[in-house]
């Protein structure tokens, strides 16, 4: 076999490359190949971001809806509504940042292959997370836009309010799950997150109804997840924003960044001690 | 002429393991370095190290001047990596897994437009470039990790076992695409545990033991150094005036091998209808010598 043996240009740093290495280079590069991986998975894809909260809007807010009827002064379907955007993003970032991040981590091994290039590991773990939120917040939009369609939001204008308070909501839901990730060493390990973690957001945030109404122990447990935080600053947005005081909004949100941080500093140091061998 | 690496007593163990022990050696610019050792040696161990993935436990590692476990980025863009284990994107399409990592390098959309075609030529993979990497073979998608690892037309490429488990065929491309690189002035560091592959691609050969390094020089010298350069392959029984001639030999259980300088004085002695094997000594002997014939499991 006399294949000759083709060239490659031999300086092509003539060219000169756009973009320069940086940060939100970085990040933005591994952002775009997760959406990439996304969209070559089309139709698996659209009915996790689509089809799964709009059956959890429809079971819960039409059929609990007809059942319940009226929660304080509004009907039950739009008390319910943000629960349900709240409980999707939730859902989203955490299985996101969990179980897909792992598959990239330890099975595709694609972290290590970033690492090869000059990216480091807290800018991949950022880019995860706005990964995650994104994605996360396309199925929160998606529910909204079915909530403007069938008049469910008393104050539609407050929708665009609310979508960056959810992206931000969903960076910490999605830094705290790839801190649990940091931890796993094969996928059985995500059911303790899943029925820990996951499963009691649903049931306890205030996602079907008031959190006052458990035993107080529960409502430790449920302030202690930033979900519940997160609903009781959008539920008022959507349905009564003039309820809202500012300072408890506040006290909310920072508690939301300041889990979200720590969560991403603790995964950031898990991770380097796997993936660097210390 | 530049120093690309230069490792001196390196050491990096894992609790209990010590991967590496004692590992010095030196990259000039511009030349091909082979580190061969066989599974175990740390040959990984040393490589990861030079990307500033795993610190050293003790000793002093330099890529281009700078402390490899403090690389920038504009020199760790410099370097490019084909790990021993493909970490493609399999879901993702082969020039996809180009413009995707082109990306991570800061690299402009008009430049891999360019740049991604190109490498696929090189590597032989035009016609696969929107198949899909699940469905690649073992040697393409090499190629492919190959590839990838040159988008950024890196100055320095270290190569992991570049050809372990391909078919004869998908070497040969792989070692004549090297060649290429290294009549491009780039500079190589690459491990294998093939003789052959040693021999055929490194000007400098470091061979490594047990996270040691037991010589290190050309081929040519490593065997000039260690092996008499005639080798005799002979049946048993074998004719005892040859075994009294205090050659080097080795017992390989039929046969038995004959290390000699003066060919002659072995063929002078065999029957014309002895069949017999007479071949240059080659790195496997310097490597056998060095490391003993045994069979190792760990
Ligand atoms: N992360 C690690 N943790 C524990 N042991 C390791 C690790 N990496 C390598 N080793 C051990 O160090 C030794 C050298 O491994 P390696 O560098 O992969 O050798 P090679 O690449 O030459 O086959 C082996 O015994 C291996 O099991
Ligand atoms: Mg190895």
């Amino acid at each position: 076999m006399t294949t000759p043996v083709s060239s490659i240009r031999k300086s092509p740093s003539i060219v000169t490359p756009l973009a320069q290495p940086s940060f939100l280079n970085s990040v933005g590069a591994m952002w775009w190949r997760n959406l990439k991986v996304w969209m070559a998975h089309f139709w698996p894809s659209m009915t996790g971001s689509f089809a799964q909260p709009l059956l959890f809007l429809f079971a819960f807010g039409f059929g609990l809806g007809a059942v319940i009827d009226q929660m304080g002064n509004t009907s039950y379907l739009v008390y319910v509504l943000p629960g349900i955007v709240a409980n999707a993003v939730f859902f989203q970032a955490s299985f996101e940042g969990s179980i897909s991040a792992f598959s990239r981590f330890h099975l595709q091994k694609t972290y290590n292959a970033i690492l090869a290039a000059p990216v480091s590991l807290f800018e991949i773990l950022v880019a995860e997370a706005v990964w995650a939120a994104t994605k996360a917040l396309v199925s929160g939009i998606a529910v909204l836009i079915v909530g403007l369609a069938i008049g469910a939001i008393p104050h539609p204008m407050m929708v665009i309010a609310v979508i960056p308070y959810i992206f931000l909501c969903c960076l910490s839901f999605a830094t705290f799950s790839l801190f649990i990730m940091a931890y796993a060493k094969g996928y059985e390990f995500f059911s303790y997150f899943f029925t820990f973690w996951v499963t009691p957001a649903f049931l306890f945030c205030g996602v079907f109804f008031e959190v006052d109404r458990f035993p107080e122990w529960v409502q430790y447990i449920a302030w202690s997840i930033p979900m519940t935080q997160m609903i009781h600053v959008i539920r008022p947005m959507l349905i009564a924003p003039e309820t809202l005081e500012l300072s408890t909004a506040t006290l909310y949100t920072v508690y939301v960044v300041v889990f979200g941080v720590v969560s991403l500093w603790l995964a950031h140091r898990q991770l380097s001690k796997r993936l660097f061998d210390k | 002429m530049k120093t690309i690496i230069k490792a001196q007593n390196l050491a990096r163990h894992f609790g209990n393991v010590q991967a590496v022990k004692d590992v010095s050696f030196s990259v000039p610019q511009g030349r091909c370095v082979g580190l061969l050792g066989p599974n175990g040696a740390g040959k990984t161990t040393t490589m990861r190290m030079i990307m500033g993935l795993t610190a050293p436990t003790s000793g002093s590692l330099d890529v281009f001047e700078s402390d490899a476990s403090k690389l920038n980025r504009d020199l760790r863009a410099k370097v490019g990596l084909v790990p021993q284990e493909d970490n493609l994107d399999p879901d993702l399409s082969v020039s996809e897994n180009l413009h995707i990592y082109g990306r991570y390098f800061g690299l402009s959309k008009e430049y891999l437009a360019t740049r991604v075609p190109e490498l696929l030529g090189f590597m032989r993979l035009t016609d696969k470039a929107d198949a899909r990497v699940v469905m690649l073979s073992g040697g393409m998608k090499r190629r492919l990790v190959i590839a990838r690892a040159l988008i950024a037309d890196p100055d320095l490429v270290i190569l992991d076992e570049p050809t372990t488990g391909l078919d004869p065929q998908a070497r040969l491309l792989i070692w004549q695409q090297l060649t290429a690189l290294k009549r491009q002035g780039k500079t190589l560091l690459l491990t294998t545990h093939y003789m052959d592959e040693a021999q055929r691609l490194c000007d400098d050969i470091v061979i490594v033991d047990g996270g040691k390094v037991l010589d290190e020089g050309t081929p040519k010298d490593l065997i000039a150094r260690h092996v008499p350069p005639h080798v005799f392959e002979l049946q048993k029984p074998v004719d005892a005036k040859i075994i009294k001639q205090n050659n080097t030999s080795e017992d390989l259980g039929d046969s038995m091998l004959f290390f000699t300088e003066k060919p002659q004085a072995i063929t002078k002695i065999l029957k014309t209808d002895t069949p017999y094997l007479h071949r240059p000594a080659n790195l496997e002997d310097v490597f056998l010598t060095l490391t003993g014939r045994s069979l190792r499991e760990k």
